[in-house]
């Protein structure tokens, strides 16, 4: 019995000790598998290409894709959110300065893009495709190519304003008309807002600029957090009217909400519409230069703007390209700024509306 | 607890150390930047840190939406629980089980379901009921957090002693032994689950941001946004820090009698609740609520035709971001297990500093998602070469941040139901924890750690905030990719990623009733 005992006892030390070593030998395997899995994951493709952008994603993902059909070139890009609008990803660029971790910045507006030439995060390159773009359109050193563009309209809805003129203005939001708690902006302090606050303080002046925002303010003219929520209260019909870019309208428009699109300031004599265009940019010190090249190439290329209006994401081209646009805008007066102009003026916009809207 | 350890062993150093490296580290490096930058420029610093003028505005309208869902879920969501618990027919059985299946559908499910259906009524019916805007939101985000409450409600039914509610009824009505009796019992726990809805409606944007309004918690990221600093980040998120920790600090009693309430088996279901005529309408009421609740995600995700006809090409278009989603969430459970598992057990063991490490991890739960993904930056980005950087590395740091609290949180509760006396025989013939941990507390926490690890893995796959921030180039999870396109309105596409995150949830709804039905044989108890 003694003899069985021990034998029993030793079977089942035996086993214990089988049973322990059995999982911490699958306790190390699986994190051995993790540890693999984390440093082969991170390891660099060696065709591939860094896109950061700022363009919508169901507008940009469409053309990244496209493009790596086409050349083969395995795209990584990194989308802009509508929380952070572009400023996010421009900080993230230049907080990469030391190490870039991109290859190439498509901005879908252009103050930002001069921001990333000014902080010298940007290397020139001057794209055979960019021949036939206006000379304002390139910046003189290379460092950045603008093409397509987007115009600053107002989204109306038209069940809410029956009865009344329609906008046809941004002088419009001053008017007594309108009901203030009526109409809209988008916080003048990120994106395209900002952008076309510092193209009105370069055309009218700093003075008449601030006036015009002072006013808008002691008005209490509502103002939302991005061009969508402007888009979507006024399609919602909480809002007369408001100012949005043209790729946001349109989204409300195809939803087939009761919206019109107008472009503002056409009349003769006004100062026009402001029509940003998207931008393309080389980052310096990327991991991938000549990919990065390749895609810029393939950006500004006819074909690719033709699409990118038939999507809807741009209004306006400076070439002669056939295409026909859900968002018309032929012949439309546009505002006459200098683009260097309107990005000397980022920082005091920057200053002076975050003093009237924020603080 | 009694102390019933000697030393830390050598694992439950290491179990500390990568739990403090991905989730304790950065936040207080952030922490540290933060106090950095206050003592640099105290009088800015201060009005961050007591938001007044906008940021005080959107606090202050933050923590009301926040109140508004916890207050409509604690009463709506409470209701239904004691008419789910107590009605006996095969519908509520059903219903039962319909509830916590659709537990885990992520929020921006239920915002899509429910500005679809609102559109579709004013088509339909000429009504203008708005689309965006707080109304909605505080909808929406009450039936995403509906099931929580009813679950608690459930769970704090079960755990009410029947002979108790026999010896009132002895001398009073089924309504006066609900409301003096039954109700007091059962407010505790369901107060927890307000005050659990309540932070997670103060530090998640994901639904307020689809419906156009902005919640503070979503300052936290366009501050990070707009100047890239993490200590600024930390010193906008304290506000939010605080109100989470204060409400910790008051639901703390109600914790631990929930703890030692659900630890306890009842016979509750054999005596039942039963109420009179005057309530058949109200529970008809709560009835319909939690058909709506459930049938409104659910048919609008299944029944939009035109979402099959493209839900092929959707699928295989987005593979890259299910593949991505699956395996980062995945490998966050399998990160977070081992860690998890040491650590609830050091603090079932462990006395006072069990109590402490309880209570970091409750906190480390209760960060905003963006604060979580910006810390990791901050810690992470100077110190780890490329190749790590751009790995998995991150986005699996930050879920197991996120969410390997909550398994601590689950494991601790169910290593609490083990007799204390096994280990201490156990001890008798073996020093060895480790051994002593497989071979008695192991399979008596199996159910458990299957149960948390399925609830991980869905959060995981639903996350947002911090994600977003930390996804190398070229990576993008599914709910990225859904929240990016939701800006523009609900599309084909769009339902057809939902419905796929749908079903996922579903899958692991299931499973966790099963692992829960495996519990409940071994203790003989159920629903």
């Amino acid at each position: 019995m003694q003899l069985f005992a021990t034998a029993a006892e030793i079977r089942y030390k035996v086993l214990e000790e089988t049973t322990l070593k059995k999982t911490l030998k699958l306790l190390v395997m699986v994190n051995l598998l993790i540890i693999v899995a984390l440093f082969t994951t991170g390891c660099k493709i060696k065709n591939e290409v860094v896109i950061y952008t700022s363009v919508d994603r169901n507008f940009s993902e469409p053309v990244l894709q496209e493009f790596e059909k086409e050349t083969g070139i395995k795209v990584k890009p990194v989308y802009d959110v509508e929380a952070a609008k572009t400023t996010g990803l421009v900080n993230k660029i230049i907080a990469e300065r030391e190490k870039a971790r991109a290859d190439v910045f498509w901005n879908g507006e252009i103050a930002q893009t001069m921001r990333l030439k000014q902080e010298g995060v940007l290397t020139p390159y001057v794209s055979s495709e960019s021949s036939e773009l206006p000379e304002n359109f390139k910046q003189p050193e290379g460092y950045w190519t603008a093409f397509g563009g987007r115009a600053r309209v107002f989204i109306v809805n038209t069940d809410m304003i029956k009865g009344i003129d329609k906008p046809d203005s941004i002088y419009d939001f001053l008017e007594s008309e309108y009901p203030s708690k009526k109409i809209a902006i988008a916080k003048p302090l990120f994106g395209t807002t900002a952008t076309q606050a510092a193209a009105l303080y370069a055309l009218l002046g700093k003075k008449d600029g601030y006036d015009f925002y002072k006013k808008l303010h002691e008005r209490n003219v509502v103002v939302l957090d991005g061009n969508s929520v402007v888009r979507d209260y006024v399609a919602d019909g909480k809002l007369m009217f408001g100012l949005t870019d043209t790729d946001d309208a349109l989204g409300a428009v195809e939803r087939g909400k009761p919206v019109e699109i107008i472009y503002p300031d056409q009349d003769e004599g006004g100062i026009g519409t402001l029509v940003i265009p998207n931008t393309v940019a080389l980052i310096k010190d990327g991991p991938n230069p000549d990919n990065g090249k390749i895609f810029i190439d393939y950006l500004l290329k006819k074909d690719t703007m033709k699409k990118l209006i038939e999507s809807g994401w741009c209004q306006v081209t400076v070439r002669d390209i056939e295409v026909k646009s859900p968002v018309p805008a032929n012949n439309i007066r546009t505002m006459n700024v200098e683009w260097e102009q309107v990005f000397e003026n980022m920082d005091t916009i920057n200053k002076d509306l975050k003093e009237i809207f924020v603080d | 607890m009694k102390n019933i350890r000697k030393s830390i062993k050598i694992y439950e150093y290491l179990a500390f150390i990568i739990f403090a490296a991905i989730a304790l580290l950065p936040l207080l490096l952030s922490a540290f930047y933060g106090l950095k930058n206050v003592s640099a420029s105290p009088i800015k610093y201060i009005e961050m840190i007591i938001p007044s003028g906008r940021k005080g505005v959107l606090l202050a309208k933050s923590t009301g939406y926040a109140l508004a869902v916890s207050s409509i879920t604690l009463m709506v969501g409470g209701w239904c629980g004691v008419v789910l618990f107590s009605v006996k027919s095969n519908l509520m059985r059903s219903l039962r089980w319909l509830v916590l299946l659709t537990a885990l559908i992520p929020p921006y499910i239920h915002a899509l379901a429910w500005s679809d259906v609102l559109n579709l009524i004013n088509k339909r019916l000429g009504f203008n009921i708005s689309i965006t805007g707080w109304g909605i939101s505080i909808l929406t985000q009450s039936m995403h957090f509906l099931p929580v409450a009813i679950i608690f409600t459930m769970i704090a039914l079960k755990s009410v002693r029947a002979d108790i509610i026999d010896a009132g009824r002895i001398f009073h009505s089924e309504g006066t032994v609900f409301l003096k009796i039954v109700l007091p019992m059962i407010l505790p726990v369901m107060l927890i689950s307000s005050g659990i809805i309540f932070i997670l409606s103060l530090t998640d944007y994901t639904i307020p941001s689809l419906f156009g309004i902005n919640i503070y918690s979503m300052e936290i990221f366009t501050q990070f946004s707009a100047g890239g600093n993490p200590g600024d980040a930390f010193i906008i998120a304290l506000p939010v820090l605080i109100i989470t920790i204060l409400i910790i600090m008051g639901l703390k009693g109600f914790i631990k009698s929930f703890l030692s309430g659900v630890l306890r088996s009842s016979d509750m279901s054999s005596t039942g609740l039963k109420f009179g005529s005057a309530t058949e309408y109200p529970a008809a009421l709560a009835v319909m609520v939690v058909i709506v609740q459930i049938a409104v995600p659910a048919c609008v995700i299944t029944f939009d035709t035109s979402m099959w006809t493209d839900l092929f090409k959707t699928i295989s278009g987005s593979m890259s971001e299910i593949s991505y989603s699956l395996i980062i969430s995945m490998t966050a459970v399998l990160v977070s297990i081992p860690v998890s598992l040491v650590i609830a057990n050091y603090i079932s063991e462990a006395g006072l500093s069990g109590k402490i490490v309880m209570l970091f991890n409750i906190i480390l739960f209760t960060v905003p998602s963006s604060l979580v993904g910006i810390s990791l930056i901050s810690l992470w980005n100077s110190i780890l070469p490329d190749s790590l950087y751009n790995s998995l590395l991150l986005p699996v740091m930050s879920l197991t941040a996120r969410f390997a609290p909550l398994m601590v949180m689950i494991i601790s509760v169910q290593s609490g139901t083990i007799d204390k006396t096994f280990t201490e025989a156990a001890l008798l013939h073996t020093s060895d924890r480790l051994r002593i941990f497989v071979k008695t507390r192991l399979n008596i926490l199996l159910p458990g750690i299957i149960a948390s690890s399925v609830l991980m893995f869905i959060l995981s796959m639903g996350e947002l905030g911090a994600t977003l921030l930390v996804m190398p180039p070229g990576a993008s999870t599914l709910t990225v990719k859904i929240y990016n396109y939701l800006h523009y309105g609900s599309t084909e596409a769009v339902k057809g990623l939902c419905f796929i995150v749908f079903i996922v949830s579903l899958f692991a709804g299931y499973v966790v009733i099963s692992v829960s039905g495996i519990i409940r044989k071994s203790k003989s108890g159920g629903f």
